[in-house]
């Protein structure tokens, strides 16, 4: 934005500069009364994993013990993903095509990427029972790959219809609320999973996650392209694989 | 049944924002009117609930602090969310008639995805104010930011994309700069958990800089003097209602949750001058916000620097508590609280009612210049009735809402001994009615040329008639709501004297 350029002026850049060394400083100080062990809340989420479903202890925190956030932080993406249609104007992404590029070896590579990055996604998205993965690593792999496809000319998410692909938007946050909805009536709190079928709760919980997560990726990449209608240009003949 | 009514706020508007997500137009408008009821119907219960049984705690997925989040409601959350439903239930009837009205196709992209972003929007606010814990609310004021900003872009134009973009990035800055807080305080006490937080909290530089830090974000996103500079632009150029919700209910959440701090937490670090500090800040807001309001050539543009101004009044409640040694100190601390609380409900009701009415002169007259209010008192009565009573209670006359918040505020400053705060509150009330008359002198002298007017639906007119009411209806009755308020309220004389 051009306003906000002009209003940075060097006086003012200065005082800014003071203030931010003001600011850490102040910050310095105060981080040196921070004791150093590492004390938190590290050895209470270690003692309850048995109870979690999962053995890593930071799937343990996200899909268990602060379900709540992860299951809100799927929102915060689909906040930015209505946010992306209500700024483009659109209701799905029919139509921002990319012309096919006419390259053998770029088609070559694609299916040959493609189908890793599915596998790449599926494999994360398994391994956070484990280790450090999940659903956030496994759905921006796999969104990658509806990057790829789109860059390539290939129809992804852009063939969608309106309605599936708003379902594939909110399939995420819908399975954790219908969790919840479950709860509720079973007399539970809600977001609260037995300990012998938390881990399969959350494998699926984190498969509907990584399907929406992907979703959202690839639709705001796509959906901040400029508009450039399919009427708006010669046909093309799309290479069918 | 009734421990499930906390998160039950909470899922109902969830449920209902995806149904509209993925519904056409009619089952949204339908499905979004069902579902503001609902929600107020369950906040309704909640109220009950809560008023026989007092405070309740809800720990999700059945783990309890500190490893798990708890939801926790006292009188200050719930009287947040009765707000909430009053407000949320007018704009939602309101913009079944102000959104069907459009015909273009443009206007109807936008319309659509209104009642998605908006159920999302009162969930996340009521997740807000059930919220007991510091990181849940910084993932929670992301939502509430990102649907905020979603809402100002509906219609689409190049100016409110600009403000929209604006709005964005202030409120992205400021929830960084409370997660800023957030690390701080887990560092030093290994939890995030309000309550276990006030417990463990120490006076000392770290609590101090998390104190600092979160309170300079939260400002930011309540558009705190001299922090407001987004505000203006991005509540002007939204549409009506959604006006309305941004400058009654949006801007009060991180209000809140400075007040929830500052009491909550950080009780044990709180220092007069600190006090002062928001005080002057309120004082600034009241005169500045006041006199940019007079101004203004254009009745939103205008009423969005009046927001400015009458958030000032909200920040008295700090320097008054921050005294916290002296003797009665409990007795007016609380009723700075009640004071503080009930001008963010009658401003917020006072507030909807005069941007449902400008929505309803943009519609019938096509400008909402202040030029084009000439003679609209005998073609718009009933708008421009709903006008001038929410006027006289943004200007704090008896016996509206806003005078007796007013009242209670000069009270408490006066019986705390900062009599000087006192001149800039009443003083604030009469700049009101300088702003308030610059729009209704035109609207009842005679028109020179009779412009034809877009006929205008009677639902528009009776919602904002509806909520100017109210806001002059709760100075009437202002015993019961502030009993719901005192319900273990950080601010409630029983529980020992607050701070």
């Amino acid at each position: 934005m051009d306003s906000t350029t002009e209003c940075i002026k060097k006086p003012l850049s200065v005082l800014s500069a003071l203030f931010a060394a003001v600011v850490c400083v102040f910050l310095a100080v105060a981080l040196r009364e921070i004791p150093d062990e590492p004390g938190g809340l590290t050895a209470a989420a270690a003692a309850e994993i048995p109870r979690s479903g999962v053995e890593h202890p930071v799937t343990a925190v996200l899909l268990n013990f602060r379900v709540y956030d992860t299951w809100l932080e799927v929102g915060v993406l689909l906040m930015a993903a209505m946010g992306m249609l209500l700024f483009q104007r659109r209701s799905d992404l029919r139509d921002i095509r990319l012309m096919p590029s006419p390259e053998p070896v770029l088609h070559w590579l694609v299916r040959l990427l493609f189908p890793m990055l599915v596998l790449v996604s599926g494999y994360l998205l398994w391994m956070g029972k484990f280790a450090a993965g999940g659903a956030f690593q496994a759905g921006v792999v796999l969104g990658s790959g509806g990057v790829l496809l789109w860059l390539a000319g290939h129809p992804s998410l852009t063939n969608f219809p309106g309605r599936l692909f708003r379902s594939l938007l909110i399939v995420g946050f819908l399975s954790f609320l219908l969790a919840s909805i479950a709860n509720m009536a079973f007399g539970q709190a809600i977001l609260a999973f037995p300990p012998a079928y938390a881990g399969t709760i959350i494998l699926i919980l984190e498969a509907a996650a990584t399907l929406s997560i992907a979703a959202t990726v690839s639709a705001l990449i796509i959906g901040l392209q400029p508009v450039v209608r399919d009427r708006d240009r010669a046909p093309i003949h799309v290479p069918s694989d | 049944m009734s421990e499930t009514l906390m998160p039950l706020a909470i899922l109902l508007p969830f449920v209902g924002s995806l149904i509209c997500f993925v519904s056409r137009h009619r089952v949204s408008v339908f499905t979004g009117c069902v579902t503001a009821l609902l929600t107020a119907g369950t906040i309704g219960w909640l109220t009950y609930d809560v008023a026989i049984h007092g405070v309740q705690v809800y720990a999700l997925g059945g783990w309890s602090a500190p490893l798990g989040i708890h939801l926790r409601v006292d009188g200050l959350a719930l009287f947040m969310m009765i707000m909430s439903a009053i407000v949320g239930v007018a704009v939602t009837f309101y913009a079944v008639s102000y959104f069907g009205e459009h015909d273009a196709q443009e206007e109807k992209r936008g319309a659509e995805l209104f009642w998605p972003i908006w159920m999302f929007l009162w969930a996340s606010m009521n997740a807000l104010y059930l919220s007991g814990d510091i990181f849940n609310i910084y993932v929670i004021l992301e939502i509430l930011g990102l649907a905020a900003v979603g809402l100002v872009a509906l219609t689409g134009r190049r100016a409110v994309l600009v403000a929209g973009m604006r709005y964005l990035l202030a409120a992205m800055a400021g929830s960084l700069i409370y997660l800023l807080g957030v690390v701080l305080l887990y560092a030093a006490h290994g939890t995030v958990d309000i309550v276990l937080l006030g417990q463990a909290i120490e006076p000392g530089a770290t609590a101090m800089a998390a104190m600092t830090v979160m309170t300079a974000g939260l400002l930011l996103k309540t558009a705190m003097f001299p922090l407001h500079f987004w505000l203006p632009p991005a509540h002007a150029s939204a549409t009506a209602p959604v006006s309305a919700i941004l400058s009654a209910l949006v801007v009060k959440a991180s209000f809140y949750l400075i007040l929830r701090l500052w009491f909550d937490v950080f009780h044990a670090t709180i220092t007069l001058e600190a006090g002062y500090v928001m005080g002057a800040l309120g004082t600034g807001a009241i005169l500045w916000g006041s006199i940019q309001a007079l101004r203004q050539a254009r009745v939103k543009m205008m009423i969005a620097y009046s927001t400015v101004a009458q958030l000032g009044y909200l920040f008295f409640v700090f320097p008054v508590s921050a005294d916290h040694d002296a003797a009665n100190a409990a007795t007016w601390i609380s009723i700075a609280g009640q004071g503080s609380l009930y001008q963010a409900l009658a401003h917020a009701l006072a507030k909807t009612s005069i941007f449902l009415s400008a929505g309803v002169l943009l519609h019938a007259a096509g400008s909402d210049h202040i030029d084009h209010m000439r003679g609209l008192a005998q073609r718009l009565p009933v708008t421009v009735f709903a006008m001038a009573l929410a006027g006289v209670s943004l200007m704090g006359l008896p016996p509206s809402g806003g005078f007796v918040a007013k009242w209670m505020t000069v009270q408490a400053v006066l019986a705390a001994g900062q009599w000087w705060w006192a001149p800039v509150i009443i003083g604030g009330g009469l700049l009101a009615a300088g702003y308030i008359f610059r729009i209704l002198r035109p609207a009842f002298s005679p028109a020179d040329v009779q412009e034809a007017l877009h006929p205008v639906p009677r639902s528009l007119e009776l919602c904002a008639l509806g909520m100017a009411i109210l806001s002059i209806v709760i100075g009437l009755r202002a015993t019961d709501l502030l009993d719901v308020l005192l319900i273990g309220a950080p601010f409630a004389i029983q529980a020992g004297g607050a701070l």
